[in-house]
C-alpha cells in the first residue's frame, strides 16, 4: 500500500509538471488544449475512499490552477470528475476480481474498458472546465467544439501514455 | 442527533463533494482580478520561482530573435535620443501631451496564448516599482495589464483575455474603437459597434488612444484585417491583426504613468463619466 502511495504521488508530480510545462505550451490554435493531468485522478486505486479521491482530485486541480492563474477552475472540474468516477466505474462494469489497491489501467482492464472509462470521464471534466472558462453563453457552439476536440485529444494522449508506460506486466 | 450523524456519514461522499465544489466556486468567483491578489501573492513566490527556472532553460532558444529585437530597439531609441537630447535631458522620461510616463523593463517568465483567458508573469515586482493596473507594452505593441504584484514577480492579464478591452483609435481619422479578443486565433483581435459612417477599410492602423491612462498614447495595436456589417447595417465590426506575436514576447516594458491617479480622481469627481 505504501508503494502504491509513492507511485500515486510520483504520478501527481510528473503529470502536474507535464501539464504545466509541456501540454500547456502546445501552440496550435486556441482550440487545442489537452488536459492530460486528469490521468492522475483516473488512475487512483479502485478501492480508494471517497474522502481521499475527492481530496486528491481537488489538490491536483488547484495545483494546475495556481500555475494557470485560474484559482478554482480546474479544481471544480477535477472534483466533478472525482465525484462521477465511482458511478462511471459501476456503469462501465467493475471487474469483480480486482485486488485491493488495484488501479484502472490498460493492462489489467483491457483497452476497450479503459478507453470507454477515459472518454466518458474526460468528456465531463472538459465540459465543465471549458464552460467555466468562458462563463458566457455567447460562445456556446465554439466552446462545445472545444470540448469535443479536446476530449478526443486528451483521451488519445492518455491512451498513448497507457500503452507506452503501463502495458508491460510487472516482473 | 444520532440520525443526523448517520445521515451525514451515509452521504459523506456527496457532502464532501459539495464542500470542495463550493470552495472551488468561491475561488473562481473571487478570481475577478480586483480581489484575486491574495491567492496569487502567496503562491506567486513558488510559481514565480519555478517559472523562472523553466524560462532560464528555454530562454536560450529565443535568444537570437530577442537580441535582434533589442538591437533594433536600441537603434531606434538612439535616433530618438539624438533628436530629443536638447529638449529633454533625462532620456528615460518622455513627455507625451503633458503626461509623465516612465518605463520599467522586465522579462516575461511565463506566458500563454492558447487558453481562453491568458496571463503572463514578469520577473520584477514591487521592489522594482511595479504596481497593479500598470500597462505592459513592447515597442511594437500592447501586451497587457498588471493585476498582481509580489516582491520580485508580477502577473498580468494579457490582451488575449475575455476581460481585456483596449481603448484604441483609428490612425487616419482618430475615431475611437475598443479592441477585444474572442478566444479563437491569438493573432486576431475584435473590433465591434463601430458606427457605419466611420470610414474603416482593411489595412487601416489601430493605435492606442491613451484614454485609459494605462497605455501610452499612439502605440501600435494592429492593422485591420477585414470589416463586415453588424446588426443590419447599423454598425460595423471587424478583425484586427495584432502587431505583435503574443507567442514570442520576451522583453517588455511596464508603463508607469505618474499622472494617472490624478486623472482618475478627477474623473471620479466629474458627474456622468
Amino acid at each position: 500500500m505504501n508503494k502504491r502511495l509513492v507511485g500515486n504521488i510520483f504520478r501527481f508530480i510528473v503529470l502536474a509538471f507535464a501539464q504545466i510545462y509541456i501540454f500547456n505550451k502546445i501552440q496550435v490554435s486556441g482550440y487545442i488544449n489537452p488536459q492530460v493531468y486528469v490521468l492522475f485522478i483516473l488512475m487512483l486505486p479502485f478501492e480508494i475512499s471517497g474522502f481521499w479521491l475527492l481530496t486528491f482530485a481537488f489538490s491536483m486541480g488547484l495545483t494546475i490552477d495556481f500555475f494557470q492563474h485560474t484559482p478554482g477552475m480546474h479544481a471544480a472540474a477535477s472534483v466533478i470528475l472525482a465525484f462521477l468516477r465511482p458511478g462511471i466505474i459501476r456503469l462501465v462494469g467493475k471487474k469483480d476480481d480486482v485486488e485491493p489497491w488495484q488501479y484502472p489501467n490498460v493492462r489489467d482492464a483491457g483497452t476497450l474498458w479503459f478507453m470507454t472509462y477515459t472518454v466518458i470521464l474526460v468528456f465531463f471534466h472538459h465540459f465543465f472546465l471549458f464552460y467555466l472558462e468562458v462563463f458566457r453563453f455567447s460562445e456556446f457552439i465554439q466552446t462545445l467544439l472545444k470540448v469535443f476536440i479536446n476530449t478526443a485529444l486528451t483521451s488519445l494522449i492518455i491512451m498513448l501514455i497507457q500503452f507506452l508506460f503501463f502495458s508491460r506486466r510487472p516482473d | 442527533m444520532r440520525n443526523l450523524l448517520a445521515f451525514i456519514s451515509r452521504y459523506q461522499f456527496l457532502f464532501l463533494f459539495l464542500i470542495f465544489l463550493v470552495i472551488s466556486f468561491v475561488l473562481l468567483y473571487n478570481n475577478n482580478y480586483y480581489q484575486r491578489s491574495k491567492v496569487v501573492s502567496s503562491t506567486g513566490r513558488i510559481t514565480g520561482r519555478l517559472n523562472q527556472i523553466y524560462e532560464n532553460f528555454t530562454g536560450y532558444l529565443d535568444l537570437k530573435k530577442s537580441n535582434e529585437d533589442l538591437a533594433a530597439e536600441n537603434a531606434r531609441l538612439r535616433s530618438i535620443l539624438r533628436i530629443k537630447t536638447k529638449t529633454i535631458p533625462d532620456s528615460l522620461v518622455t513627455l507625451e501631451s503633458g503626461l509623465t510616463i516612465h518605463y520599467i523593463s522586465a522579462k516575461v517568465i511565463s506566458n500563454s496564448t492558447q487558453q481562453r483567458n491568458n496571463y503572463f508573469m514578469l520577473d520584477k515586482g514591487w521592489r522594482s516599482g511595479i504596481k497593479k493596473d500598470m500597462g505592459v507594452v513592447t515597442p511594437d505593441g500592447v501586451v497587457g495589464i498588471v493585476i498582481d504584484v509580489s516582491e520580485n514577480y508580477s502577473s498580468g492579464i494579457s490582451v488575449l483575455h475575455k476581460d481585456t478591452r483596449i481603448s484604441g483609435r483609428i490612425k487616419k481619422n482618430n475615431q475611437l474603437v475598443n479592441v477585444s479578443w474572442d478566444g479563437v486565433n491569438y493573432r486576431l483581435g475584435d473590433i465591434s459597434h463601430i458606427p457605419t459612417f466611420v470610414n474603416l477599410v482593411p489595412g487601416d492602423t489601430i493605435l492606442t488612444s491613451g484614454n485609459s491612462q494605462i497605455f501610452p498614447e499612439g502605440l501600435m495595436i494592429g492593422t485591420v484585417e477585414y470589416v463586415e456589417d453588424e446588426m443590419e447595417n447599423l454598425f460595423k465590426k471587424g478583425k484586427v491583426r495584432f502587431s505583435i506575436d503574443y507567442n514570442r514576447i520576451t522583453y517588455v516594458y511596464v508603463v508607469e504613468n505618474t499622472s494617472r491617479e490624478e486623472i482618475l480622481r478627477l474623473k471620479m469627481s466629474t458627474p456622468n463619466e
